[in-house]
């Protein structure tokens, strides 16, 4: 790839430049939010990867930013949303020079990093000492859906957001030396209500 | 045991949603009811695989179904960890005779009153990208024929997931995938929201919502995201 760039949402629609491997990416993200189309906007919207090999390939999406970029030398692009569920972070785009297709390989390593930048953004809006990137690689894989509904209950009992209710499970399963798993199975069960008291 | 009226209705509903306004989820929901009502499965579930090739939940035609898809998953054995690891078939398994083959899985299937299972992988050239479960009370067993056509019905899926008229083009698979599982994570915690604010149970979050979807004519998902998003709006007015 010849450029990546993290776009972070900050608050209400609009993306911000959170990351720019150089000044190619930073110029094609600018270009997406002048013109207010294309991938990372695209696959925020969507909840998924928009992969276009080719910007010329005649695809009518992008009317004006598929040739604009194509004019700044950049052929290819590939947006991957830095997301869990509805709760949004915001997108990691990766740029080519070159038409070319992601093989498996390269697919998996995007959406790899792409999994590790959404834990990385997850923590930071964690409170608390624990955290760090070997806890965020052990949990990436922690995808039951046990977790996912407890999030939703946590959400609405802690009046907050999906974010901040996963963080506090996380805390409250650290607190009490249990897995986030077995945390979300007392919520489910209704053994444990989180509250937004803040005594603990 | 195949019933080729309903089949035939399947066919004409499959052909009717991959035209237009199309979403894997919801699809994939109603082929899991279709699937048991044309086997006459007591449960159907349909798990998928991410990009670490780990098999994740999508869909089910009950709780039942639900629950046999999370307990293969969780205790990492059973008939659809089977299928997708060999990209074979399994049929006519018989539970109680299973417990060598699935220490965890079959007793508990058992216990849940179920006899026998079948698994048909969800296959792409020679990829399998995930499997569809078919579970039965009593002892239904498929003659050669009747595993065609389920496996016809799993073929179904897998090109549900390719729908979009650039079928050929490698990325859409990468793309329905990862939107449909993430999809299943905001349905998720929205059963979870809407089981909280309601007081009732997740399952029944979902009913609520599968209703909805339909009356309004929406996608699940979206009926989902504005679950979170009105509860978000409440707690963030004064």
């Amino acid at each position: 790839m010849a450029s990546a760039v993290v776009l972070v949402r900050a608050g209400g629609e609009s993306e911000t430049l959170a990351a720019s491997s150089d000044p190619l990416g930073a110029g094609a993200a600018e270009l997406e939010h002048t013109l207010g189309e294309g991938p990372s906007r695209d696959a925020l919207r969507l909840g998924r990867p928009v992969l276009r090999a080719d910007l010329l390939d005649g695809d009518p999406r992008w009317v004006a930013y598929g040739p604009g970029l194509a004019g700044r030398g950049l052929r290819s692009v590939f947006a991957f949303p830095l997301h869990v569920g509805a709760a949004r972070f915001g997108v990691l785009t990766m740029y080519g020079r070159e038409p070319q297709q992601l093989d498996p390989l390269r697919t998996t390593r995007c959406l790899a990093m792409a999994e590790l930048a959404t834990q990385v953004l997850l923590r930071s809006t964690e409170a608390g000492p624990q955290g760090g990137l070997a806890r965020a690689l052990d949990d990436a894989m922690d995808l039951r859906v046990e977790i996912f509904q407890a999030q939703g209950m946590a959400m609405v009992t802690l009046r907050t957001d999906l974010a901040t209710a996963l963080a506090r499970m996380r805390a409250h399963a650290y607190e009490t030396e249990r897995s986030l798993h077995e945390v979300s199975l007392d919520i489910l069960a209704g053994r444990l209500t989180l509250t937004d008291e803040r005594s603990d | 045991m195949i019933s080729t009226e309903r089949l035939s209705a399947l066919f004409v509903e499959v052909a009717d949603t991959l035209v237009d306004d199309f979403d894997l989820v919801d699809f994939l929901h109603n082929l899991t009811d279709h699937a048991a009502a044309v086997s006459g499965a007591d449960a159907v579930g349909l798990l998928l695989a991410d990009h670490h090739r780990v098999l994740r939940f999508m869909a089910a035609s009950n709780d039942t179904g639900e629950m046999l898809e999370l307990f293969q998953l969780q205790n990492s054995e059973g008939p659809c960890l089977d299928c997708f690891t060999t990209g074979d078939p399994v049929v006519n398994a018989e539970l109680v005779n299973a417990a060598e083959r699935w220490p965890r899985f079959a007793p508990a299937a058992t216990a849940a009153g179920l006899r026998s299972v079948h698994a048909f992988p969800l296959r792409l050239r020679e990829e399998t990208i995930g499997a569809l479960n078919l579970f039965s009370r009593t002892g239904s067993r498929f003659a050669s024929d009747e595993v065609g056509v389920v496996q016809a019905l799993a073929d179904v899926a897998t090109i549900a997931i390719l729908q979009e008229r650039s079928i050929l083009r490698a990325e859409v698979l990468t793309e329905q995938l990862q939107g449909a599982l993430n999809s299943r994570i905001v349905i998720e915690q929205a059963k979870g929201a809407l089981a909280q604010m309601e007081g009732s149970t997740p399952e029944e979050a979902f009913d609520l919502m599968r209703s909805r979807a339909r009356a309004t004519r929406r996608r699940l998902v979206e009926v989902a995201a504005d679950v979170l998003d009105s509860i978000g709006q409440q707690r963030d007015r004064p």
